[in-house]
């Protein structure tokens, strides 16, 4: 447990450094672990080595081209790097496409897990533009809040984009060569997700639990995941449709198969994949969707 | 004159010598009832664990026409059950285990009918089933819970190895396909219908008075459970595991500052809350919010308030954590009681 009031102390010091980095040219900013209660800017490179957390008071702005590199020590020795970025306020994270906002491990050799992740919980207001996400345990975990996600990269992960009980609008992202693309456990969320590339991953979509189906998982890229497409966890009975995505196959069969589901295991719900698009979507191309914008 | 000094001295030896065990133990008592009824002819028994059939570390005088009973114990937290003398009658306290100090304590049981269990030929050689009705008052209780709990280390609180559906309307339940062990049977039944929380005033509750029952392959144990209900709390929490540790209390407020009733305050032993039980929770706040919290031991707790209890947070669901540390932890150290903690809640907003 650490206070806030140590707390507030680094992070002023913190802060100030920042400040500093940003118009005199200074080393990387250096956190262990701290608390960001008001409005703060970061730019540049950032480097964490613990937990930083957003408090509901707090606004994180993250400048386009800033680096955020997370040490991958792992004191509990639960094999997941130990440093987080938590926000239960505000975060604005707007990249550019030639300046993304990256978040990595700060190893010399990164592998997933080196870092535990950037999550969302109970935040008042995110906005995820270009953001790159790597080698984290999960590359973005969003639950019980609403958030905007879109233009952005997760890869090189267990899980690329993780949500629960949200109100999430995931658009025009690539989520590749994570065990999971997307996971998600509907619990009520609304969710619209589409021209989202989720390919090459272990599996694409890992429905984990109570999904009634109201997630709308469309105009989406949906191919090449090495052992499924699409995954219904064991505690998972409803129908989970996904309409008009694009399979890597015009062979309906061949799309079946990529699915585990009710017909692996009697006791899961169906994939239905009605209407599968011809061919892929173009991921850039999202705004020009109709109804693409929230 | 002279002989004087020498009895005195004589008496106050023999006084001091008695005085730890009289310093030290605490007086219990207490009545048993059969429903509204005191039940006279029973026997309370004290055991280290909600286990009966170890050893008693003691036993009262038997309960008298009003059903009261008394016995001394060291401090210490102990399990209180009684039988009558041809075991017909199986009582036990609803707040078991009971913490015990050096002050006088009141404590209460109630009893139920003793059946025992019969058993029959189950249709599977390699496993073994459990079933049987759920009484209350000698009626079937329907919305009742049947849990199976492999062993009493976490004092029969919890879900357990196994938990059945609710009762139907003639209280029939069942466990199909159990591995050959021992088992320790208890029924709960909330007014709210949850099948996990704290069992409230006004809720029923059981103990198999066979407990633990020997589940054989090929056979099916048939029992019945006889419920009693739940009355006032006097300890404000549920605790899984020990209820030995520092007491946390305070207040549960909107964003206004004003009390808020009905939500649970919870404590957990891990950061990263839901992804396992908590160690402690309240039962729901009053009308000015007051909550209190027993916890099992000194620790670092993570600590926040919840309208519902089990699963994840719902959309509309009030919550808050506490957050006057930046993890929402704090630490209690052993004594050191907490009475002025305020948690803010407000509803789930994701829409």
């Amino acid at each position: 447990m650490f206070t806030l009031a140590s707390i507030r102390l680094v992070l002023f010091v913190a802060a100030t450094c920042l400040l500093s980095s940003c118009t005199l040219g200074a080393p990387a900013l250096r956190l262990k672990s701290g608390v960001i209660e008001d409005k703060v800017v970061w730019s540049g490179e950032v480097r964490i080595d613990g937990i930083v957390t957003v408090k509901k008071s707090g606004h994180l702005v993250i400048q386009p081209g800033t680096k955020i590199l997370f040490e991958p020590r792992d004191e509990d020795g639960d094999g997941i790097g130990d440093a987080e970025l938590l926000i239960e306020g505000s975060l604005t994270a707007r990249g550019t496409k030639e300046a993304p906002i990256i978040f990595t491990s700060a190893a010399d050799q990164p592998k997933p897990s080196d870092w535990k992740y950037l999550y969302l919980d109970f935040a008042r207001d995110v906005e995820l533009d270009y953001i790159v996400s790597e080698y984290a345990y999960s590359g973005l975990q969003v639950h019980f809040c609403r958030a905007r996600v879109t233009n952005s990269i997760f890869r090189y992960k267990v899980d690329g984009l993780r949500f629960s009980t949200v109100n999430l609008f995931a658009v025009g992202n690539r989520m590749h060569d994570n065990q999971h693309g997307l996971r998600y456990e509907e619990r009520g969320s609304e969710a619209i997700i589409h021209h989202n590339d989720i390919r090459d991953n272990e599996v694409g979509i890992f429905v984990v639990t109570r999904s009634t189906d109201r997630a709308q998982i469309k105009q989406n890229n949906i191919t090449g995941n090495r052992q499924y497409n699409v995954k219904l966890g064991w505690q998972q009975p409803g129908d989970v449709t996904l309409p008009n995505n694009w399979w890597g196959s015009l062979t309906p069969d061949a799309v079946k198969e990529t699915f585990l589901d009710h017909k692996i295991d009697v006791s899961l719900g169906h994939v239905s994949a009605p209407e599968p698009l011809t061919g892929p979507v173009n991921v850039s191309d999202w705004q020009k969707h109709e109804g693409a914008a929230p | 004159m002279k002989r004087l000094p020498g009895l005195m001295i004589s008496c106050l030896l023999l006084i001091s010598l008695a005085m730890p065990s009289l310093l030290l133990a605490a007086m219990i008592e207490g009545r048993i009832v059969s429903g509204d009824e005191p039940l006279a002819g029973v026997v309370v028994t004290a055991h280290s664990s909600l286990d009966f059939t170890t050893k008693a570390l003691a036993r009262s005088v038997v309960s008298d026409s009003d059903g009261l009973y008394q016995m001394e114990l060291p401090p210490g937290t102990y399990a209180l059950f009684g039988w009558n003398d041809d075991q017909s009658q199986f009582a036990f306290c609803g707040r078991n285990p009971v913490n015990l100090t050096a002050d006088p304590v009141w404590v209460g049981l109630q009893s139920v009918p003793v059946a025992t269990a019969t058993s029959d030929t189950y249709d599977d050689d390699y496993s073994a089933a459990i079933e049987g009705q759920v009484l209350h008052e000698g009626s079937p209780l329907a919305g009742a819970y049947v849990y199976l709990y492999l062993d009493v280390a976490e004092d029969l609180k919890g879900q357990g190895y196994r938990l059945s559906l609710p009762t139907g309307a003639d209280g029939y339940f069942r466990f199909d396909g159990l591995p050959e062990s021992n088992y320790y049977l208890v029924v709960r039944h909330r007014q709210n219908g949850q099948r996990v929380g704290p069992v409230q005033e006004g809720d029923q509750f059981g103990i198999f008075p066979g407990n633990p029952l020997t589940a054989r392959s090929g056979r099916v144990q048939q029992v019945k459970l006889h419920s009693v209900t739940k009355l006032k709390d006097a300890s404000g929490s549920e605790t899984f595991g020990r209820a030995t540790g520092p007491v946390l209390s305070g207040t549960v407020v909107n964003a206004s500052g004003q009390g808020v009733a009905g939500v649970h305050v919870f404590a957990y032993v891990d950061r990263v809350i839901g992804h396992q039980r908590p160690a402690a929770i309240s039962t729901p706040t009053a009308d000015d919010g007051r909550f209190v919290v027993n916890l099992p031991e000194p620790g670092t707790y993570y600590v926040g308030a919840r309208e519902a209890y089990g699963d994840s947070p719902a959309p509309g669901e009030l919550f808050g954590m506490y957050e006057e540390s930046a993890d929402h932890g704090l630490t209690l150290e052993k004594g050191n009681n907490l009475d002025d903690v305020r948690i803010v809640v407000e509803p789930i907003a994701i829409f």
